[in-house]
């Protein structure tokens, strides 16, 4: 007897390989197998379509045919993995790493990087911010404070000089960049006004947004941020600039 | 709210006419969110709530899958219930089809084989989703391009055993229907009258599709959604108020999107077509 498991298991595999293994459960007098090719257009179409629209300037670089032949590929290799649109192109900063075909363009897995942060701190729940006389307080009397990160915040590790050629592209009549490699990392979130702010961050910055989104107290998460950090002035300047930016948040929002 | 979208037929809301819509009020019955597109917080998710404070909103799913073999997705569920705490709509939809199995989704509806074991999941799906919601949902009947074999029902047959069933209501796509009609080989008209007119239909919708030659020469409707409304479909249509009565529909347009006041005077139309049948009903 014919399963639904098994209808839908061949189902999928024929849309994403072009294999045909289903046919043996089609009804012939009604249909060709050549059918089945509209499910896969409809496939690539619609995951292409999703793609371009959280990777606009990797589009913009490559150029409408190669973001194509970049999405076939990725959409092979990497299935969507569920029915929330938000979720498919998660891995596609790791795929342009190895992609042969890109190789002549190593900045491109940096601007992938950075627009999958963007993409997703303009969908990020919204939280209240925290400002510096909540901060101070909640110092004084909570000794076991721990730092709220605003859900939008994303740290992105960066070779090459990647926001300059993704500001360059936001422009009509593109100039040329000198494409410099530096590593660096990109702190990216949305700011006040919902405008998507980036800039590039300190290491002792990151290391402590990055133990306090793991619910490290903020005592503890600063010790281990500054260990053999010199300036700690340009870190309290650089923190005071973040706090009044909106990178940390009073409370998360409680969902439903 | 609920009275207002029953007067006028409404558009679906696609991002280019997402600033025209909130600048100013639009003359339109309701529109209609895909729900994923307002999925987690953010800026899309502030739009919808201020697009439902200004006209009134329904949500229709296309990523739930309510078809498939193994099991709902819980955190699509969830999303799907805050948002609609979020915005109240008048009705949320889903379809007659399933788009992930296992770990792996597609971004479009593929069809059911009507088969008893797929009823049996398709009821156990749209019970479990109304429970979690809390409230009713239409299913939407999808285009078909390919039919399976060896099946128990007849996709109306399979729709109106599924009503009966769990209590859902229906959205009948009449571009739909005359784009599987043709792609499958049945009548329309018939399609239409087999569907029990008992108030179960809730919401129609129209759309334009296109025609496409196969690599093999066989010629396919394709449910596109990018072009005006066909004769044939607006012909059905009137059929169907005959059937149905009149009910709350929609016009939905997704590619090569034309201005707002192009769509709003394709809605414009279907108020034309409603308006006799109003007369008759007051």
């Amino acid at each position: 007897m014919t399963s639904l498991n098994d209808i839908q298991a061949a189902f999928i595999h024929d849309i994403y390989t072009g294999e045909r293994t289903s046919v043996v459960y089609l009804d012939k007098n009604l249909t060709s197998t050549t059918r089945l090719d509209i499910y896969q257009n409809n496939t690539i179409l619609g995951l292409t379509d999703i793609l371009a629209s959280a990777f606009p300037i990797v589009k913009k670089i490559v150029g409408e045919e190669f973001f194509k032949t970049i999405a076939r590929y990725y959409i092979k290799s990497h299935p969507q993995p569920s029915g929330n649109r938000h979720t498919f192109g998660v891995d596609l900063e790791i795929f342009l790493d190895g992609f042969k075909l890109a190789a002549s363009l190593p900045y491109l897995r940096d601007v992938a990087a950075l627009e999958w942060a963007y993409f997703q701190a303009t969908l990020a729940d919204e939280a209240s911010l925290l400002n510096f006389q909540s901060l101070t307080s909640e110092m004084s009397i909570n000794p076991t404070f721990v730092l709220a990160i605003h859900p939008s915040v994303h740290i992105v590790l960066q070779k090459f000089n990647a926001l300059d050629i993704w500001q360059e592209h936001q422009k009509k009549e593109i100039d040329s960049i000198e494409l410099k490699s530096k590593t660096h990392q990109l702190i990216i979130w949305r700011g006040l006004n919902d405008s998507i702010l980036m800039r590039p961050v300190s290491d002792i910055l990151s290391t402590l947004i990055a133990h306090s989104q793991k619910g490290i107290t903020f005592n503890e998460a600063m010790i281990a941020a500054s260990n053999g950090v010199n300036n700690i002035k340009k870190f309290q300047q650089e923190f005071a600039e973040v706090l009044s930016l909106g990178v940390f948040s009073q409370k998360r929002k409680e969902t439903l | 709210m609920q009275q207002h979208a029953l007067e006028q037929s409404g558009i679906g809301l696609r991002a280019p006419h997402m600033r025209e819509l909130l600048t100013s009020k639009v003359s339109i019955g309701f529109l209609e969110a895909h729900s994923e597109n307002y999925f987690g917080g953010g800026l899309a998710r502030k739009q919808i709530r201020k697009i439902a404070e200004m006209y009134p909103v329904t949500l229709h799913g296309v990523g739930l899958s309510l078809g498939r073999a193994d099991g709902l997705d819980q955190e699509h569920i969830n999303q799907i219930k805050s948002l609609a705490y979020e915005i109240n709509p008048i009705f949320i939809s889903e379809h007659l089809s399933w788009s992930g199995y296992s770990h792996s989704h597609v971004p479009d509806l593929l069809p059911i084989p009507f088969i008893n074991e797929a009823l049996n999941v398709f009821v156990d799906h749209v019970n479990e989703f109304q429970n979690k919601i809390g409230r009713q949902i239409l299913v939407e009947n999808p285009s078909n391009y390919l039919a399976f074999a060896k099946l128990n029902y007849t996709e109306t047959e399979f729709l109106n055993t599924l009503v009966d069933r769990t209590g859902c209501g229906l959205l009948l796509d009449i571009n739909n229907i005359a784009v599987s009609s043709y792609n499958l080989g049945y009548d329309p008209v018939a399609y239409i009258d087999k569907i029990k007119a008992d108030g179960r239909v809730k919401q129609f919708h129209l759309a334009g599709y296109q025609i496409n030659q196969l690599e093999n020469g066989e010629k396919v409707y394709l449910d596109t959604h990018g072009k005006p409304v066909y004769p044939e479909v607006w012909k059905l249509y009137t059929h169907a108020l005959q059937r149905f009565g009149v009910i709350p529909t929609l016009i939905e347009w997704d590619t090569d999107i034309p201005s707002l006041d192009i769509l709003v005077a394709e809605a414009a139309k279907a108020d034309k077509c409603l308006l006799p049948h109003k007369r008759k009903s007051q």
